[in-house]
């Protein structure tokens, strides 16, 4: 039973924030619809997919029960605000624009409004491709190159039929098995997988900033881990903490760029 | 990548869906010659016939190289009686693709450049997100093991347990089932390759879209596209927008439902309901709800929602209460995909 309406109104619109960013495109929206209701409201089909829809989705998706619908059954983890999708911001926008543009006469009427409408776009939004988004590509598969030499090293080092078991230092735990899905790990992204136990601690410790290296290694032996991949960053530096690999009997076979890779050698 | 690559992904991804698109088209009554909708039809066929395999093959425990046999064998059967069947139509369509560039105004070739721009920004830089040790990393485990979902994606450890919610919409098995027939590497198709087709795609909808809402205005068409791409380009400003998703990460299911799906669901809508659209019209939209279940688990409420709410739009200035029943059954691969995921959670 929903207890409380105005909570998940309120959680909607706080949804709705989230999505919608600096606001500034659903304030194009908005224009765009009352300008498709102003100049098309006679065409059917226009007045129908664009105005008609736009209105009805919205309204569906800030009722309180679909948001406590979607939160308790559909979607566990916050992410109410994918279900905006729905909503046509850029085929109305890109729609009222375009009608705009085809309402003026003359040729020159229409490179200015084009023109203007473009610069209206560029000044309300941003640029997808930022340094935060992109970088120039390190190679096809589009991952780290450190995880790719990583694999192709282990794999050469790696007997015929032999079972790689890594454990990995969580800043590469998400793109191992992108390169190489025949590996296995101790965990993947975020600590994530199907073992238990000593894991939450391994992983809490290899991102530490003073690893206990002899607990890690003694993890590692007992969950089979026969190759260690840790960032020499993290490690410290005295020489009888970094001697307890050897002891556990990993051995360090190569080093790739702040990584160190350790071989289980018993 | 070689050149043999090349020629296999162009073949499957480019000839194979044209021509499954192709059949279905065949039995449109009206504006079923244009090749953006066959390619539309071929990748949501290709979509749904992905759901039908692969989700009953991931519960019997499959190999993925079984699952890529009868996936490319069926698609070959549909190409070859596509090439039957539109014996004659093949030359037409590629005469009318043609023949639409007679009345292409200036600015279409700014909206080339740009939409080229979108994929050249794929191929050459790189965007680095944490899901893809989930959705390519099924890929490439589904590939190095010849298995589907048997293993689990972060640990590659024998699976003791489905994990549902990602299991119910096997998008990766798609990837995996491209690069086991092209043997490119699922990392590279999933990051570099597969978004060229998939921003293609997304305007290839935006364009019959436009073309439903201009009645075929060449001029008005591309002045849509034109700004949809500056809007698409500038979305940056809003990072859970579809815009982002759509230039940041196409390649993962629920970026595709936002970019291409959920538009091309309210194009083949209006051929459906509006333009009197005949039972192919309809299948169409039922592998577009596939393609939906397929895609994301979310795609399985996502895509019924935005099919309810187009009929209820439809409903209100048209009361031709029988489109609720039809509307009904396309959404079927929905339905049957939602149950399974209550029964097998």
């Amino acid at each position: 039973m929903i207890e409380n309406t105005n909570d998940y109104f309120q959680a909607g619109i706080e949804y709705f924030q989230i999505y919608i960013g600096t606001g500034m495109f659903v304030v194009l929206f908005l224009i765009s619809l009352l300008y498709i209701y102003i100049r098309d409201s006679k065409e059917k089909i226009k007045t129908d997919i664009l105005l008609r829809y736009s209105i009805i989705a919205i309204l569906i998706l800030f009722n309180p029960l679909m948001v406590y619908a979607a939160e308790e059954f559909l979607l566990k983890d916050m992410v109410y605000w994918r279900i905006f999708w729905i909503i046509p911001v850029v085929p109305v926008i890109a729609y009222a624009a375009a009608q705009a543009v085809s309402g003026c006469k003359e040729k020159k009427k229409k490179l200015i409004t084009s023109i203007a409408i473009l610069l209206i776009i560029v000044y309300c939004g941003k640029l997808v491709y930022n340094t935060g988004n992109f970088q120039e590509a390190d190679n096809l598969y589009k991952i780290p190159q450190e995880a790719i030499d990583i694999c192709d090293i282990i794999n050469e080092q790696s007997e015929d039929g032999e079972t790689i078991q890594l454990l990995v230092t969580p800043e590469l735990a998400s793109y191992i098995r992108q390169y190489d899905g025949t590996m296995k790990m101790l965990f993947g992204r975020h600590g994530r997988g199907n073992a238990e136990g000593e894991i939450d601690t391994v992983y809490e410790q290899l991102q530490s900033d003073t690893m206990d290296l002899v607990l890690i290694t003694e993890i590692a032996r007992d969950t089979g881990c026969n190759y260690l991949i840790l960032n020499s960053h993290r490690m410290p530096q005295d020489r009888p903490e970094i001697d307890s690999l050897y002891e556990f009997g990993y051995m360090s076979v190569d080093t790739v760029g702040e990584y160190i890779i350790f071989k289980d050698i018993r | 990548m070689t050149i043999q690559q090349i020629v296999l992904i162009l073949l499957w991804m480019l000839l194979v869906p044209f021509l499954a698109g192709s059949l279905v088209t065949a039995f449109m009554k009206s504006e079923q010659d244009s090749f953006s909708l066959q390619y539309l039809c071929g990748i949501l066929f290709m979509f749904m016939l992905t759901l039908v395999l692969a989700l009953p093959m991931i519960f019997m425990g499959s190999k993925l190289s079984t699952l890529a046999i009868i996936w490319s064998i069926v698609l070959l059967v549909v190409c070859i009686l596509s090439m039957i069947v539109n014996r004659t139509r093949l030359t037409r369509i590629i005469k009318e693709t043609v023949c639409s560039f007679e009345k292409f105004p200036w600015y279409g070739f700014i909206v080339i450049v740009l939409i080229f721009f979108q994929i050249f920004m794929y191929v050459y830089f790189q965007h680095i997100d944490d899901d893809d040790a989930f959705f390519v990393a099924s890929a490439v485990t589904a590939v190095d093991t010849d298995s589907l979902f048997h293993y689990n994606t972060y640990t590659g450890l024998p699976e003791t347990s489905f994990e549902m919610r990602y299991v119910i919409s096997p998008f990766p098995m798609f990837t995996a089932v491209i690069s086991f027939l092209t043997s490119i590497h699922a990392a590279i198709l999933a990051h570099t390759v597969l978004p060229v087709f998939w921003v293609l795609l997304a305007y290839m909808v935006y364009y019959l879209l436009g073309a439903c809402l201009f009645k075929n205005d060449v001029r008005k068409i591309y002045l849509f596209l034109l700004f949809a791409c500056f809007l698409n380009i500038f979305g940056g400003s809003a990072v859970y927008m579809s815009t982002h998703f759509m230039l940041v990460r196409i390649w993962q299911g629920k970026s595709i439902i936002a970019s291409v799906l959920i538009p091309a669901i309210a194009y083949l809508a209006v051929r459906t309901m509006y333009q009197k659209g005949n039972w192919a019209d309809w299948l169409a939209l039922c592998f577009a709800m596939g393609g939906a279940a397929l895609l994301s688990s979310m795609g399985i409420y996502l895509a019924p929602l935005t099919l309810g709410i187009l009929t209820v739009a439809y409903l209100i200035s048209h009361r031709k209460f029988k489109v609720i029943l039809y509307a009904a059954v396309s959404c079927l691969p929905c339905i049957i995909s939602g149950i399974v995921y209550i029964i097998m959670r």
